[in-house]
C-alpha cells in the first residue's frame, strides 16, 4: 500500500463503505479456484462419453483442470505436491496417447495404456484425500466426512464394473450412474469442508496463467493430432515419370487401337502391361461405369469408371478396370481403396494395377500395391478379394489409375462380368485411426462399376 | 455449525461461543488480515485486536443483513486497514488524524460517489471484479491474487492497470 498513489488509496478507503457482496466474499479464498478446478477435472476424467469426440475432449479438459488445481496447491503440503506430479504425468500421458490414436497403432494402445491411467487417477484421489487431511491438521481441524476417500471408493466401483461387466447395457447403467453421482456428491462435500478451514491453504505462484497454458496445450495437441492424422492417412507412393510412345510397344498400341481400345486409356498403361496384350484379338469397351455405375452420391460424382475387356485366347481375357477422379478432391490425398470383384467361376491371375497423375505439367506413374482382403457381402457371404490402398500426392492433378487381371474360364461360358469398387476414407476414420470401411452404410464416399462381357470364340 | 447455532451458543455462554467461533473462523480472519498486513507480528497483533472486538461486537451482528463470514471479513479487513494506517503514520512520525467531520453537502457528495463506484464495479467483468475486490477491499498483494486465481503476476498487473485507467476515466480521476 506504501507504493499506491492517491487514487488507489481513495478507492481502498471508499470500499470500506461498500463491502463486497456475499458471493464475492465466498469467492475470495485461497482454495476455491483450485478446488473447483480439481473437482470438475476429477468428474470429467472418471467417466467416458462416447460421441462427438467427447471421449477425447472431456478427459483432455479434465486433466488440464486437475493439473491447474494441484499446481496452485502444490506448496501447501507434500501430498498436494505429489498429486501435482501425478497430474503432470497424466497430462503428458494423455497428450501422447491422443497423438498415438491418430496413428495405425491406435488399436494396440488403449488396453495397455488404461492401466497406468487408472492407477494414476486412484493415486490422485488418494493424494487429494491425504493432502486435505494434512491441510486440516495444520490448523488443528479434523475433516468430518473424508469425501475424497469416498470418491476413491466409488471410482473403484466404476473401474471394477468396467473391468468385469464391460458389456454393461441398461442394467449396468443405473449402478454406474449411482457411483458417478456419489463421486460428485463426495467432491461437493470437499468444498463444504473447506468452507471451515480451507483458508489455511497456501496458493503457489505460476509463471504461465491457466488461460495461456490451456490455449497452448490444446492448440498444440490439436495441431499434433491433425498433422499425425494427415500423415498416417496419406500413403507415399513411389513414382516415376511416365513414358509415352515407347518404340517397344508402339506396334501393340496401334493394334489395340485398331481393336477399339481407347487411346486415352492406353496411355495409362505401362510397357509391361501392353506386352501382355501382344496376342489380343478382340476388345470390348464399357465407358462411364459400364452397365450400372453405382455408389453414394458423392462417390459417383467424384469417380468415373471405364472397363476394357481384351480377349487374348478363346478362354482367356485380360480385364482392365480404369478409374479417374473428376476433381482433385482433398480426400483422394488420403487413403483410398479399390477392390476387384471378378466373376466367381473364373480363375483369376496376374492382378496388377497402377496410378497416374500430373504435377507441374509432368506426368507420373506408380504401381499399385495389391493385397488380398477379406470382404463381407450381404448377399454372397465372405470372400477374399484383391484390393489396393493408395493415396495421390498432394497438389497433383489428373488423378487416374487402373486395376487389371487375367480371367480364365475353363467352361465354355459365353458371359462374364467384372466389378471394381472404390472407397475413400471417411473423416471418422481419420481420428482415431480406423480401417477403411467397406460397409457402404457407413461411408458416403464409395462408387463401383459393373460390366459384362460376351466371349468372342474365334481367334 | 450454522450462523444461528453460533449465535445461540454465544447467547448461552459468551466465552464458549467466542471460543467456538474463533476455532472455526480463525483461518478466515488470519487470511483476511494476512492479505493487508504482511508482517507476521503485525498480523498477530491485529488478530488479537479483532478477537477482542468480536467479544464486544458480536451482539450487534444481524443474520438478516448477511452471513457471519461476510461480517467477520468486514471487521477483520477494517481492523487490519486501520492497523496499517496507524503503522504508516508511526513510520512517517505523523500525528493521529482527528475523526473526519463532514458537512451534510459533503456527506451527500460522498454517498453519490460511493454509488457511482458501486455501479461502475457492478459493470466490470467477473474476473476483473474479483481482482478489483481482492486488490482494493482485501488489499492483497498482486502475487497473492495471481497465485490464488491461477494467473501469472504479469497478467494480474496488466488487468489492474487497465482496470485503474477505466475507473479513473469513469469516476473522474483522483478527485474520487
Amino acid at each position: 500500500m506504501t507504493q499506491w498513489d492517491d487514487f488507489d488509496c481513495t478507492l481502498a478507503t471508499a470500499l470500506s463503505e461498500l463491502p463486497p457482496s456475499e458471493e464475492t466474499v465466498r469467492d475470495v479464498t485461497p482454495w476455491r479456484t483450485a478446488m473447483d478446478q480439481i473437482i470438475l477435472g476429477l468428474c470429467l476424467t472418471c467417466f467416458t462419453l462416447n460421441g462427438w469426440y467427447l471421449q477425447y475432449i472431456l478427459p483432455a479438459v479434465g486433466s488440464l483442470l486437475i493439473y491447474f488445481g494441484f499446481r496452485t496447491l502444490r506448496q501447501s503440503n507434500c501430498w498436494f505436491r505429489r498429486a501435482w506430479y501425478i497430474s503432470t504425468c497424466k497430462v503428458i500421458l494423455l497428450y501422447i496417447s491422443m497423438v498415438l490414436d491418430a496413428t495405425p497403432f491406435a488399436d494396440a494402445i488403449p488396453i495397455g495404456w488404461m492401466v497406468p491411467s487408472i492407477a494414476m487417477t486412484f493415486a490422485l484421489f488418494l493424494c487429494f484425500h491425504l493432502g486435505l487431511t494434512q491441510a486440516a491438521r495444520e490448523v488443528d481441524q479434523t475433516p468430518q466426512r473424508r469425501p475424497a476417500l469416498w470418491a476413491t471408493v466409488w471410482y473403484a466401483v466404476l473401474v471394477l464394473m468396467a473391468l468385469f461387466v464391460p458389456d454393461i447395457r441398461w442394467l449396468g447403467v443405473i449402478p454406474s450412474l449411482v457411483a458417478f453421482v456419489c463421486i460428485i456428491r463426495s467432491m461437493l462435500y470437499v468444498k463444504e469442508e473447506l468452507e471451515n478451514w480451507g483458508y489455511a491453504v497456501r496458493a503457489a505462484p505460476v509463471k504461465i496463467g491457466c488461460g495461456w497454458f490451456s490455449a497452448l496445450y490444446l492448440a498444440s495437441l490439436l495441431l499434433a493430432v491433425l498433422l499425425t492424422a494427415a500423415a498416417s492417412n496419406h500413403i507415399a507412393m513411389p513414382s516415376c515419370e511416365q513414358v509415352f510412345d515407347s518404340s517397344e510397344t508402339a506396334a501393340i498400341q496401334v493394334k489395340l487401337q485398331g481393336l477399339g481400345f481407347p487411346e486415352d486409356l492406353l496411355d495409362r498403361l505401362p510397357d509391361e502391361e501392353l506386352l501382355r496384350l501382344e496376342d489380343a484379338y478382340y476388345c470390348s469397351v464399357h465407358r462411364d461405369g459400364g452397365e450400372a455405375e453405382a455408389g453414394s452420391k458423392k462417390g459417383v460424382k467424384a469417380i468415373r469408371f471405364d472397363t476394357v475387356y481384351v480377349q487374348t485366347a478363346p478362354h482367356t481375357i485380360r480385364v482392365y478396370e480404369f478409374f479417374n477422379f473428376q476433381e482433385d478432391i482433398l480426400r483422394s490425398n488420403f487413403r483410398t481403396m479399390t477392390m476387384l470383384e471378378p466373376t466367381r467361376s473364373a480363375q483369376v491371375s496376374d492382378i496388377t494395377g497402377g496410378l497416374t497423375w500430373t504435377m507441374n505439367g509432368t506426368a507420373y506413374r506408380s504401381q499399385l500395391p495389391i493385397s488380398r482382403q477379406a470382404y463381407e457381402s450381404m448377399f454372397f457371404g465372405s470372400s477374399t478379394l484383391s484390393s489396393a490402398i493408395f493415396s495421390y500426392p498432394f497438389f497433383s492433378e489428373d488423378r487416374a489409375g487402373y486395376m487389371a487381371y487375367t480371367s480364365y474360364e475353363e467352361d465354355d461360358v459365353n458371359l462374364t462380368c467384372s466389378v471394381l469398387r472404390a472407397y475413400l476414407t471417411t473423416y471418422r476414420n481419420f481420428y482415431p485411426y480406423g480401417k477403411l470401411t467397406t460397409d457402404t452404410f457407413q461411408t458416403d464416399w464409395y462408387a463401383q462399376s459393373y460390366s459384362t462381357f460376351v466371349f468372342f470364340r474365334e481367334s | 455449525m450454522t450462523d444461528t447455532e453460533f449465535l445461540e451458543r454465544f447467547a448461552q455462554s459468551r466465552s464458549r461461543g467466542i471460543e467456538d467461533l474463533l476455532r472455526q473462523y480463525s483461518p478466515l480472519l488470519r487470511y483476511v488480515i494476512g492479505g493487508v498486513l504482511r508482517d507476521p507480528q503485525d498480523a498477530e497483533d491485529c488478530f488479537s485486536e479483532v478477537s477482542l472486538a468480536l467479544w464486544q461486537k458480536l451482539d450487534s451482528f444481524d443474520p438478516e443483513k448477511g452471513s457471519l463470514s461476510a461480517w467477520l471479513t468486514a471487521i477483520a479487513r477494517n481492523a487490519a486497514l486501520n492497523h496499517l494506517k496507524a503503522r504508516l503514520r508511526r513510520e512517517k512520525r505523523q500525528p493521529e488524524e482527528p475523526p473526519e467531520v463532514l458537512t451534510p453537502e459533503q456527506e451527500v457528495l460522498r454517498w453519490e460517489r460511493a454509488e457511482q463506484l458501486r455501479d461502475t464495479v457492478a459493470k466490470l467483468p467477473d474476473l476483473d471484479r474479483k481482482i478489483f475486490y481482492r486488490r482494493y477491499y482485501y488489499l492483497q498483494p498482486v502475487s497473492q491474487i495471481a497465485a490464488e486465481l491461477g494467473l501469472s503476476q504479469r497478467a494480474v498487473e496488466g488487468r489492474l492497470y487497465r482496470l485503474r485507467n477505466r475507473l479513473r476515466q469513469e469516476l473522474g480521476g483522483d478527485d474520487t
